[in-house]
């Protein structure tokens, strides 16, 4: 039996190289994210290791371990380096400021660092013995200099000698480049672009003088970590954190672990996807094969075959493509890894390189994965073939035994799909954790494909009739037999499509998903901003100076600060505060008052807080109430509630403050955005004409946006996101391509004898590639419509608890048009080889055949 | 009384199959003429080369040596898309089995011919026809709701539907019980006297081929008789002394 099953494969080679294909291409995704998050990790922490292996003990801020965003650095008094200095034990202490965001441009006020939207990060050049970065060149010694990335350096075309504008939180500096930057042999940290400077050049950068984000501290020889920690800890009191050099660098891999995790729960999910799509397409392959041998089981049963000798004859069959698919896949997946990396490096995510990490658990999971999903997509083809009874290869003509539609199986189909929208349905709505609630929905949703890919045999007649019916006033008879054909095997050709359908539906998903947050989010911001002009740095810090420059324009009537700045509440739940100017407000953001007006922003004190309905009454607070928000310093702060305002979009944030208060106790240096409201009467070319020469002399990393202009840039950032995903999904897309030419091969075989007998009677060549062609187009436009369909489903379904955080479903109803029309030209490109084929068949052989 | 015209004619026809050693000489030599109007049986045992006799004639399948011509058109030089149109055009067939799409209902079979040429069907040619061979009640259905004689007879309308110079028919009774091959008979024998069509049969059953004008008896690749065919029992008797 086994040998059986051997040759078969063999003789089948076209057919099983598909099938192979269709195992190798989710196994590949799913060991080659192993592989590079495996190898990403490795070398992260090795760096990690490396650049701070002489530091024995770090000293950051209290709180400093909870860096909350870019926009707020939590620091410490510089007076402390002495202090730690004069401990005894210390060989070396030095401080720096980290991660400090800015903005380069070079002297044609272009920017220099990534376009991905990922920041450039300033560090402050620290002694040898503590540089975690690589230089070419040299590290910066005087205030002038700089070094920065080489990945940024490239991109601009900037080289040693250049002078290089950079700009924190005020007007830019000017710095000669001394230095192109790498930490452990990239460009870039994770995307963002690396700068280093003077520790004074970065503490006037970051608007922090005399502030430092860490002290490294390496211990005398003999000292351990422990015990230096110990007479630091003593030294430096409640006015900083200590840990030692291994806490430090355990605490460093575990935040990017963290991040890794979502990188590779992420692309393991379409891995995921892309090995369900391969289901689809081994069963439906199993199924048509099979059918076509009906007749060698029947005569295997004749001669004496048990029946699970005929299922064993199958399913090892699946074995050997799994095994062997696995280990490609496998293979594959290795081989994909630096391409994935590559990718990454395009789109500015530059990744240190090692050697790839191939772990056992990688091996092991690509394996048992690709096998298991092999053996059970054929188990019920298998359980199929045990049924032929000894008679049936006698049978001649017809091949398929017609197969009733029996109630019970009606009833199972429609329960598989049902139990998978109840799934997601209790994912959505039952208050779960977010993990739980993922795993519900994912889960739902992989039910709710295989119950529709079941009962799609149902929709095949009266789908096919309508997708045939324009073809056919296009095509004619090959356009009508090509509707015959999609509907004779109706479970065939619904298989196929379902294959189609899971893609297809992931992609309508997304799509509708961002267009969902494209609309919320520009409505949000048309009912919430009522500014003429945003003036913003689109991927670094707006400095709080260009407000007061701004007002002093003409025919500007206000220019007036947005801060964001998080903190925590007593809780532990971190916060969005935003920080307005009481005064100026009312001039550029239109509030939606609950319990309150603009008069009462106008008389906010730096202890009172507006509160975002939903936030406050989820906590019982109403105006009146008190709320204590820790900072990111740790420091507790008790605001008084003013009133209670809607804010469907979260523009403003959980509660909204003064500016100032944000300022000066949340280390919100910089602005979100300045927003510019014009006199009115005032016209707003000449105004945003004087803002924009304003800001060409004197902020050349800040943009002047119109509102329209502000909800383009802001929408289009998404659409990178947009891209990825379609990129990633596109896999399976290809994956149910091979199952429709996989298909449609095995039919043409199954034709060849009709097939003669049109060419007999004077069809043509081209009429014979019609016929296929069309059955093509039929097919993979019922996999698109219905994918549509499901996707459309799941975003009506996502969007219903999304609707409170004010989530507008808004349907993409272009992107779901041509994702229908791409589905019938990715038939006629499925469709190109068999028929091919289908129109060279030999006249005369073709009517001997069977 | 002139001489009625060729339709088919085959010149020194030979057709080997593989090559040195191993080659059949499936039919040597063979040169027959095909006046029109007439009902000809071709008869043989296997392997005698009339299948392949009629391959040729009918353009499925291309001499190794000589020529065929039909209705004045020489096929040698013909390629593969001016063979089809001619298949199409001027040529029907009859098969012994498997002669209709499946997915197309009888009526659709019938004019297939007509609308893959993308032509207008000639409805008075079409009623006619389909009374003729009776089955104007199952016009709208599928083969496979068609008994075997049904559907050879469709196959008939349909090798007449487009007025072909000849129809070829490959033993068009050879999966049919005594009554339904009467039937498909007594149908290829209206069209000749009724229509004037050619039409070329090949058969090993006596009986169908005592329906036809005239009789060709071909054995090991070359026509051995050619002569007016008689009665079943006269066809049975020039079987056995051509087999003796």
């Amino acid at each position: 039996m086994s040998r059986l099953a051997l040759r078969g494969m063999l003789e089948r080679r076209a057919r099983t190289a598909f099938t192979l294909l269709a195992v190798v291409l989710g196994v590949a995704l799913i060991a080659g994210t192993l592989v590079l998050t495996d190898t990403i990790s490795k070398s992260f922490d090795a760096l990690v290791a490396t650049a701070g292996e002489n530091v024995d003990v770090k000293v950051l801020a209290p709180g400093g371990d909870d860096q909350l965003d870019g926009a707020s650095l939590v620091t410490f008094p510089a007076a402390l380096q002495d202090r730690v200095r004069g401990v005894d034990g210390v060989e070396a202490a030095a401080g720096s400021i980290r991660q400090a965001p800015v903005t380069v441009v070079d002297a044609d006020g272009d920017r220099v660092g990534p376009t991905s939207g990922a920041p450039t990060l300033a560090f402050s050049a620290v002694p040898a013995r503590f540089d975690p970065f690589e230089y070419r060149g040299r590290a910066p010694r005087t205030d002038g200099e700089m070094a920065i990335s080489t990945v940024a350096a490239e991109d601009a075309g900037v080289r040693l000698g250049d002078r290089l504008r950079v700009q924190g939180v005020d007007r830019p500096r000017a710095y000669e480049v001394v230095g192109l930057v790498t930490f452990g042999g990239a460009g870039s940290i994770a995307g963002a672009a690396l700068s280093v400077f003077s520790l004074a050049e970065v503490q006037a950068l970051v608007g922090t003088p005399g502030e430092l984000t860490e002290l490294d501290v390496q211990a005398q020889d003999g000292l351990t970590q422990a015990e230096l920690k110990r007479r630091v800890s003593a030294a430096v009191g409640v006015a900083g954190l200590v840990r030692t050099g291994d806490e430090d660098a355990a605490a460093t891999s575990a935040e990017l672990s963290d991040i890794l995790r979502y990188l590779t729960l992420g692309l393991l999910s379409f891995g995921v996807i892309a090995l369900l799509v391969g289901c689809f397409v081994i069963f439906n392959t199993f199924s048509i094969t099979v059918a076509q041998r009906i007749r060698e089981f029947g005569m295997l049963r004749t001669i004496g075959a048990s029946r699970r000798q005929v299922m064993g004859a199958v399913v090892l069959e699946a074995l050997l493509v799994g095994v062997v698919g696995s280990v490609l896949g496998l293979l594959a997946g290795i081989g994909l890894a630096p391409l994935l990396r590559g990718l990454f490096a395009l789109a500015g995510f530059d990744l240190p390189g090692t050697a790839l990490v191939i772990a056992p658990r990688t091996v092991a999971v690509a394996l048992v994965l690709g096998t298991l999903a092999t053996v059970l997509s054929s188990l019920v083809p298998a359980l199929r073939a045990t049924r032929v009874s000894p008679m049936d290869a006698m049978r001649t003509g017809a091949v398929t035994p017609p197969r009733g539609r029996r109630r019970r199986t009606l009833a199972v189909e429609c329960g598989v799909a049902g139990l998978g929208l109840v799934l997601m349905l209790v994912g959505l709505f039952a208050g779960l954790t977010t993990s739980t609630a993922l795993t519900l929905l994912g889960i739902g949703a992989v039910l709710v494909f295989v119950g529709v890919g079941m009962l799609s045999p149902v929709l095949v007649a009266p789908l096919a009739s309508v997708i045939g019916r324009p073809l056919a006033a296009t095509g004619g008879i090959a356009a009508k037999m090509a509707r015959g054909n999609a509907v004779r095997a109706p479970g065939r050709t619904a298989g196929t499509a379902a294959a189609l359908m899971v893609g297809v539906a992931l992609v309508a998903f997304v799509a509708i998903f961002v267009n969902g947050f494209k609309a919320s989010f520009s409505g949000a911001f048309e009912d919430a901003v009522t500014a003429d002009f945003v003036v913003i740095d689109p991927s670094g810090l707006t400095p709080e100076t260009v407000a007061p420059a701004a007002a002093g324009l003409d025919g500007v009537r206000t220019a007036s600060n947005l801060r964001i700045g998080r903190g925590r509440l007593v809780s532990g739940k971190e916060v969005v505060l935003a920080g307005l100017d009481p005064m100026a407000a009312p001039d550029v953001v239109e509030v939606g008052w609950v319990d309150g007006s603009d008069d009462r922003l106008r008389a906010l004190g730096s202890r009172d807080a507006m509160l975002e309905e939903a936030f406050a009454d989820e906590r019982g607070l109403r105006t009146g109430s008190a709320l204590v928000v820790r900072t990111p310093t740790e420091e507790p702060i008790r605001f008084v509630v003013r009133g209670t305002f809607e804010d469907r979009g979260r523009l403003l944030g959980d509660l909204v403050v003064p500016e100032a208060t944000l300022r000066d106790r949340f280390g919100a240096r910089t602005v979100l955005a300045t927003l510019v409201a014009a006199e009115p009467g005032a016209r707003s070319a000449e105004v945003g004409a004087a803002l924009g020469g304003l800001l060409d002399r004197d902020f050349p990393t800040l943009e002047a946006q119109t509102r329209g202009e502000f909800i383009d840039s802001q929408v289009g950032s998404i659409n990178a996101i947009l891209y990825v995903f379609y990129a990633l999904l596109a896999l399976s897309v290809v994956i149910a391509l091979f199952g429709i030419v996989n298909t449609l091969a095995l039919s043409v075989y199954e034709r060849t004898r009709e097939l003669g007998l049109l060419r007999a009677i004077g069809a043509s060549r081209r009429q014979v590639r019609q016929v296929v062609r069309g059955e093509a187009i039929i097919t993979a436009v019922m996999g698109a419509v219905l994918g549509v369909s499901i996707g459309v489903l799941f975003g009506v379904l996502v969007s219903r608890p999304l609707g409170s955080e004010g989530f507008v479903l808004a349907l993409p109803y272009a992107t779901l048009v041509v994702l229908v029309v791409l589905g019938a030209l990715a038939g006629v490109l499925a469709a190109v080889v068999p028929a091919r084929k289908a129109s060279r068949v030999d006249v005369l052989d073709a009517l001997m055949h069977q | 009384m002139p001489s009625p015209a060729l339709i088919v004619s085959a010149v020194d026809l030979g057709r080997t199959f593989g090559e040195g050693p191993t080659a059949v000489h499936a039919l040597q030599d063979v040169s027959i003429d095909f006046p029109t109007g007439g009902f000809t049986a071709i008869m043989g045992p296997s392997g005698s080369g009339k299948s392949t006799l009629v391959h040729l004639l009918a353009g499925l399948d291309r001499p190794t040596s000589g020529s065929v011509a039909i209705d004045g058109t020489e096929l040698s030089g013909l390629d593969d898309g001016a063979l089809t149109r001619l298949r199409r055009d001027r040529l029907g067939f009859v098969f012994q089995g498997f002669n209709l799409v499946p997915v197309l209902t009888a009526e659709e079979n019938i004019v297939l011919p007509v609308t893959l040429a993308g032509r207008e069907v000639d409805r008075p040619w079409f009623d006619l026809l389909v009374s003729t061979v009776g089955i104007g009640d199952r016009l709208s259905h599928r083969p496979a709701e068609l008994s075997g004689g049904q559907q050879q007879r469709v196959a008939v309308a349909r090798a007449l539907i487009h007025h072909p110079a000849v129809v070829f028919a490959d033993e068009p009774t050879g999966n049919l019980d005594s009554v339904a091959s009467s039937e498909v008979l007594a149908l290829l024998r209206r069209a000749a006297d009724d229509f004037g069509q050619t039409i070329i049969m090949v058969t090993h059953d006596a009986g169908a081929a005592s329906c036809a004008d005239r009789l060709v008896v071909m054995a090991d690749g070359r026509i051995v008789r050619d002569e007016d065919a008689g009665d079943t029992d006269a066809v049975l008797e020039l079987m056995k002394s051509v087999a003796a």
